[in-house]
């Protein structure tokens, strides 16, 4: 088995909360950012994911598109109660002047999940955001 | 980039400048002590304070209030006044949680009338004030419904038999902004506000029964109905999910809207549009909807307060016994009128994590608090103070009429956690008598008291620079966090 090539840390930020992650690719970090968020929401007890869902989401440039598709994901959590485990592809193609990023997410349902979640994402932020394919940091609002 | 050192005003104690340079348009200017200036060395809340004096329009100064700590766009006690014809209009300004605000509400009882009942008391308040984290409130609102409360705030709650007619008196804008508008609020707003009227929401938002410790202005406390001893509640959320993809929307549009009017500022989550544009009149009255949202989910937390208050101490006598003293936006947009160079000038102020503080006489305050000033609610940490100020004229001058608006916090989440486990911080609030109840150990944690700055050296710096002055300091008695 080859070594794990992605992961994640949480970084101290006074007010909010601040993640770095990092992966072979967009794929791979941005599924790593994805794991990262969901474990801060719902804490380290584990569930199996049960579904898949379609993400797609357009932006100016690639900050724009990254922040979008985290917000696309606390939009689902929120509105529908869809919460990924990890994300099974990914695909950034530039589209119109822009971005285009379509991917397709595998997790649960709140309502299946047998405990409740330990804490709130409002939103991901631009603040000290930095995106490159094998690293991105992040700035929740929580 | 070099560290930015705040100069201390000649004259004023509490009154710290950063010089305007390079794209700056005004100065920065911070209230504080000089330990809270210390303490914002290795943060970027001062360069946040430097990027907001960046902003298009921006008058008189990028002002920071003395809770002031690091957030994005603004700093946390971030104040900003623009011109309200040709000024700039950024949610960055105004934050996700919209109208995220304090209420306090009186009671007729004392600290040892009640203290025998504070474990039934905080059990209560648990079980029914729904914390909204992961489960959905119990209000269910079609698309009209939450139509008419993003129109109507406070009032459709009490419409609806969430609380009394007086409290809307007590409410800054009598508990909702003109100019808002539902059809600026998207579909996935409205989405995500659907069930979320009556829950408190997780982070820092809170219920708490306090007493008041120490009255310092005996005939302000008098008019705002404040005693020894007496028990308060404090209701401390705002406008949930729905507020924060409001802000998520407008930012996305803002992004649109500098490259159509320009210009680029130092942060990104600073953009913005002219108040005058399509994007900008938008945002405000998407803005001012969501403000509503918040009112009337604080309305209906009210009621349920009421609700467990009356139910475990009968000799309330009545939920009318529980009067509002008064309810503040603290993550607000407002247009007021303000001097400016001598003249009377409209203004959007930006207030992030800041407090209305208006003066003696302003029309825009209750009548009966009209001779004292405005209630400026200062809710600390859950373990040591919390402070009822009073607005001045001072601050009308020095800040756009505002004050701060809590302890602010001085540790991050994780270094809260590093430091001990929920059951020692229980046990340790336990023995100063204080009971609490948190939907998390882990949320429990990160709220702790020593994850916060000493709301005495805030409240210190406030009073000392006259943004408002000290009214009464209150300890807590019980909290819920969500």
């Amino acid at each position: 088995m080859g070594e794990k090539t992605w992961g994640y840390e949480f970084r101290d930020h006074v007010a909010d909360v601040r993640i770095r992650a990092w992966g072979n690719g967009f794929e791979e970090t941005l599924g790593a950012l994805t794991s990262a968020i969901w474990r801060y929401v719902l804490g380290d007890a584990e569930f199996p994911a049960n579904r898949s869902w379609g993400v797609s989401v357009e932006g100016q440039d690639i900050d724009e598109l990254v922040v979008g598709f985290l917000n696309e994901q606390i939009y689902l959590y929120d509105s529908e109660g869809l919460v990924p485990v990890c994300v099974n592809s990914l695909d950034i193609k530039e589209s119109d002047g822009g971005y285009r990023l379509e991917a397709v997410l595998e997790g649960s349902s709140l309502e299946e999940i047998p405990f409740l979640p330990k804490r709130q994402v409002k939103a991901a932020t631009y603040h000290e955001l930095v995106v490159r394919p094998e690293l991105v940091e992040v700035t929740l609002d929580v | 980039m070099s560290a930015i050192r705040p100069a201390r005003d000649k004259n004023e104690k509490f009154t710290w400048i950063i010089e305007p340079t390079g794209s700056m348009r005004v100065p920065g200017v911070i209230y504080a002590t000089e330990s809270i200036i210390e303490d914002l060395d290795g943060t970027k809340a001062l360069q946040q304070v430097v990027n907001v004096a960046c902003i298009p329009g921006v008058l008189k100064g990028s002002f920071a209030m003395p809770d002031i700590h690091e957030g994005y766009g603004f700093p946390i006690g971030g104040v900003a006044a623009v011109p309200a014809d040709e000024g700039y209009i950024t949610p960055g300004g105004i934050g996700y949680d919209i109208n995220c605000g304090v209420r306090v509400l009186l009671s007729p009882l004392t600290e040892d009338v009640v203290k025998e009942r504070l474990e039934r008391l905080v059990d209560a308040l648990f079980r029914k004030v729904p914390s909204g984290v992961g489960k959905e409130g119990p209000i269910a609102l079609s698309k009209d419904e939450l139509s008419r409360v993003l129109t109507e705030g406070a009032r459709w709650a009490v419409k609806k038999g969430y609380g009394l007619e007086e409290d809307l008196l007590h409410c800054e804008e009598g508990g909702a902004m003109q100019g808002a508008d539902p059809k600026a609020v998207s579909e996935r707003a409205f989405s995500r506000g659907r069930r979320g009227i009556g829950t408190l929401g997780s982070g820092n938002h809170f219920i708490e029964a306090g007493t008041v410790e120490e009255i310092f202005d005996e005939e302000t406390a008098k008019v705002y109905g404040l005693f020894p001893r007496q028990v308060v509640f404090w209701v401390h959320s705002g406008s949930r999910g729905l507020g924060h993809q409001v802000c998520s929307d407008y930012i996305a549009v803002m992004r649109k809207a500098v490259a159509k009017y320009g210009p680029t500022l130092p942060d990104r989550q600073l953009d913005g549009a002219p108040l005058s544009s399509p994007e900008g009149r938008q945002y405000f009255s998407a803005m001012a909807a969501a403000a509503n949202y918040a009112w009337a989910n604080r309305q209906v937390l009210t009621h349920y307060v009421r609700q467990v208050a009356c139910e475990v101490f009968p000799e309330i006598g009545g939920q009318e016994n529980l009067p509002l003293l008064y309810d503040v936006a603290h993550n607000i947009g407002k247009m007021e009128t303000h001097t400016v160079d001598g003249r009377q000038v409209r203004v959007l102020v930006h207030r992030k994590g800041a407090t209305r503080s208006f003066p003696p006489g302003h029309p825009d305050i209750p009548e009966k608090y009209r001779d004292k000033g405005q209630p400026v609610l200062v809710p600390g940490d859950m373990g040591r103070a919390s402070y009822i100020l009073r607005g001045t004229e001072e601050a009308m001058h020095l800040s756009f009429g505002s004050a701060c608006h809590g302890a602010g916090r001085a540790k991050s989440r994780s270094e809260a956690k590093r430091s001990f486990s929920a059951e020692e911080l229980q046990g340790e609030l336990r023995e100063k008598g204080i009971y609490v109840r948190a939907a998390s150990k882990d949320g429990l944690i990160e709220e702790a008291p020593s994850a916060y700055k000493d709301v005495q050296e805030v409240v210190l710096a406030t009073d000392g620079a006259s943004l408002a002055k000290k009214v009464a300091r209150l300890r807590p008695l019980v909290v819920i966090k969500g």
